[in-house]
This record gives structure tokens, C-alpha cells and sequence, in this order.
């Protein structure tokens, strides 16, 4: 069965680019363009995995994925966090809300995937 | 660092550029010998560092000249040259930024000119910090291999090109904002590379890629203020659109001007401080970030 990654992220630059790799791999894509958006989406659509952006307008990545966690169906879904920030007491923010794994901008395409298909149990 | 300096002088001036002076590239020189033309010249310059004036234009000119620039260009720095400056001249404070004897000659002045710039300015590191992570994010993330121009300094924040993302930062001690600036076929250009596959562009996407460029540049050069002990905060990005825009900004910092070239066209990234404190550094604050290009770290 097709796995659904949701990408939350403000720059359509990065969401389009992230697209592209996903989808090239089968995976359904849902974007949102900030936590707001990522928080209603989840809740519309079950998805599988997400990778979340920390700086948007409104609500942060990482406080968007702290408020996930309190719903049932998202305690334990995988979340990778892609960003330009790096600053080891923001990992240690990002562990707290029950973040996987984090990745400083840019991605590569093989290190995501590979990271992606481990924490979906593809591997 | 390259410098555009704005001369108004009478052209019988000891400090006129040297007829040989448009081939030493440093600094670029603009002359003008009346206040009406270097008024214009004063708009449309956008990278302008400096303005000299030579109160041999005559006095009550050159007063006129240094009122008007400082109510309409505040932070462009101002040298008067001579004697002719009178304290007693009623300006509610507005002056030129410093002053340099009279029998001075064109390369006393660039000397001049540089020190006086120097209390504002950025040191080397800063400049190759911005320059470096610039570079690095075109090329390891949007495909784009650019060279760098000579640094400039710049007196305002005009925008450079009609497509412009802002971003501001603020920390304890630190704030500014970084820009990057280029034109809409350009920007095109450098999405394409990084989507083959999605070659129809908007210009909201010109902007956001431009956006994207200035985040992951910024993003690098926090990582080297989060390790000195000095973090900030990025703020949301202000797009600009037009040809070249007029941004005031009550800050009397100039910016850190680079071009970013390669044949299908310039990127201009300017970075400048609003306020930087280094003695805000704090040991306790700093810390390691993880490096930039993709690495996963599960945690």
C-alpha cells in the first residue's frame, strides 16, 4: 500500500523539490505551508511520515509537531525535521516534541530516502 | 572592499579623480560639479558608499547640499573637505560625517574616505563568512555555480534587481537583515536547474526561491554566531518586487554588497547589521550546530 509523507514547509521551492523525490519514489505527497495548515491536513488525511520545516510564519515547526503528538493517531508516527537552523539546543527542542531525525538544509535525495524507508519499515 | 564614491567638486579641485583614475578600478569615483547633479546621481546610485563634497562648489551650496542629503539620505556617510564648515550653521544637528584638510590629494582621500567607512564596516572575516555561505548554498543546493564581485559597500538598501527576498534576524547584540536580488529570466533560469521537471514558473516562486537562497545563507552564517556565542532568531521573509526600490530603514549601517556572478546573470546579496555588539558574546551560549548538506542525524 502507497505510503503518504505529508512536507510542511513555507518555501515552495523546498515543498516542489521534495515532491519530486518523493513521488519519483511511489509515495503520496500532502504539502502544507505552515503548522497551522500541517496540523489541520494530519488531521483530515492519515498520513504516514511528515517532514516539517522549524521556521514558517505562525505556528513553528516544532510546535506544530509537539501538538501532534497529543492526538492518538500521531504519537508514533516518524518526523524528520529538514531546516537551515543546526544549533544543538534546538535538536535537543526538537527530541523533546519527539522529532526522528533532523536534516540541515540541503537534503540529499539518497540520504532521505534511505533515512525515510528505514523509519517506514521499508528497508 | 570596493567603494563608489560620489565626488561634488569644481573640476580645478585638488582632490578630482586623476585622469588616469577610471583605471584603477578601486574605488569607482562618480564627479559632479554642482548640487543638482549630485543630487540625481545620489538617487539613482544605489550602491553609493560615500559622498565627498568639496565646499569649493561654493559655501552656501555645499551647506545646502550636506541639509538636503542628510534629511533625504541620513545614513549616507558625508565628507566635507576644508575649512568651510561652520558649526554655527543653523541645521538642527545634521553635518557631514567628517572632514579632511584641503590640500588633501585623490589618494589621501580614499585613505580617508575608507577609515572613516572602516568605524561602520565589516571586518574580513564577516565578509568572507557572507561571501563563502553565499556561495555554497547556490552551489549545493540550486545547481548554480556563481563567482563573487569585489565587496561593496553600500549606503542604503535599495533593492538591486526586481525580484528581492528579505530576511531579518535579531539577537542580544546582533540584528540586520540579509537580501538577495536578482531578475525574474535569471531566477528562472535557477529553478529550472533545480526542477527540470516543473519548467513553468511563477513569480511568486521566482520570489520564494530567491526567499530560500537568502534563509539557507542566513542559516549558515547563524551557525557561526551560534558557535561564537552570539545566536539569533530569522525572522519571516519580506518580498520586494520592482525595478529598483527605494527601502528606508532607520539604521546608520551600510551594507555588505556582493554580486554573484555567472553567464546567465548576477545575483546581488547584500547584508548589513543594525546593531552588532561582540562584546554580547557569551561562552555559555555557544554551541555546536550540525553541518549544512543533508546529513541525517536521528535523534
Amino acid at each position: 500500500m502507497t505510503k503518504t509523507i505529508m512536507i510542511v514547509d513555507d518555501s515552495i521551492t523546498v515543498r516542489e523539490q521534495l515532491r519530486e523525490v518523493l513521488e519519483s519514489e511511489r509515495y503520496d505527497v500532502v504539502e502544507a505551508e505552515c503548522g497551522e495548515a500541517g496540523l489541520e491536513k494530519a488531521q483530515e488525511c492519515q498520513v504516514d511520515m511528515l517532514i516539517v520545516d522549524v521556521n514558517m510564519p505562525g505556528m513553528d515547526g516544532l510546535e506544530m509537531l509537539g501538538r501532534l503528538r497529543e492526538l492518538a493517531d500521531y504519537q508514533h508516527t516518524p518526523a524528520f525535521i529538514l531546516t537551515t537552523e543546526a544549533s544543538a539546543s534546538l535538536l535537543k527542542k526538537g527530541r523533546a516534541v519527539g522529532a526522528t531525525a533532523w536534516i540541515v538544509k540541503p537534503f540529499k535525495r539518497e540520504t532521505l530516502i534511505t533515512g525515510l524507508r528505514k523509519v517506514l519499515g521499508e528497508s | 572592499m570596493q567603494l563608489h564614491l560620489l565626488l561634488v567638486a569644481p573640476a580645478e579641485s585638488a582632490i578630482a579623480p586623476r585622469s588616469d583614475a577610471t583605471a584603477d578600478p578601486t574605488p569607482h569615483v562618480l564627479h559632479s560639479k554642482n548640487i543638482g547633479d549630485a543630487t540625481k546621481l545620489v538617487q539613482c546610485t544605489p550602491m553609493l558608499a560615500m559622498v565627498v563634497i568639496d565646499p569649493l562648489i561654493g559655501v552656501p551650496d555645499a551647506v545646502v547640499l550636506v541639509d538636503g542629503l542628510k534629511k533625504s539620505h541620513p545614513d549616507l556617510p558625508l565628507l566635507w573637505i576644508g575649512e568651510g564648515w561652520q558649526d554655527t550653521v543653523e541645521l538642527e544637528g545634521r553635518r557631514p560625517d567628517g572632514f579632511i584638510q584641503a590640500d588633501t590629494d585623490f589618494d589621501k582621500l580614499n585613505d580617508h574616505a575608507r577609515r572613516l567607512l572602516r568605524q561602520q564596516l565589516y571586518d574580513s572575516s564577516t565578509v568572507e563568512l557572507v561571501r563563502s555561505s553565499a556561495l555554497a548554498v547556490l552551489r549545493e543546493s540550486f545547481c548554480t555555480v556563481a563567482t563573487a564581485g569585489e565587496p561593496c559597500l553600500k549606503a542604503n538598501r535599495h533593492t538591486m534587481a526586481p525580484v528581492t527576498a528579505i530576511l531579518s534576524f535579531c539577537g542580544p547584540g546582533i540584528s540586520g537583515q540579509l537580501s538577495v536580488s536578482g531578475r525574474v529570466e535569471h531566477l528562472a533560469t535557477i529553478w529550472r536547474r533545480v526542477l527540470p521537471n516543473r519548467p513553468n514558473v511563477s513569480t511568486d516562486q521566482l520570489e520564494d526561491i530567491a526567499g530560500e537562497i537568502a534563509n539557507q545563507t542566513l542559516g549558515r552564517i547563524k551557525a557561526f554566531f551560534v558557535a561564537e556565542g552570539q545566536p539569533f532568531d530569522i525572522g519571516c521573509p519580506i518580498f520586494v518586487r520592482g525595478d529598483v526600490v527605494e527601502i528606508r530603514y532607520k539604521s546608520d549601517r551600510s551594507s555588505l554588497l556582493f554580486s554573484l556572478q555567472e553567464p546567465e546573470g548576477t545575483l546581488y546579496i547584500q547584508f548589513c547589521f543594525d546593531t552588532y555588539d561582540p562584546s554580547q558574546r557569551r561562552e555559555e551560549n555557544a554551541e555546536s550546530s550540525l553541518a549544512p548538506g543533508g546529513e541525517l542525524k536521528f535523534l
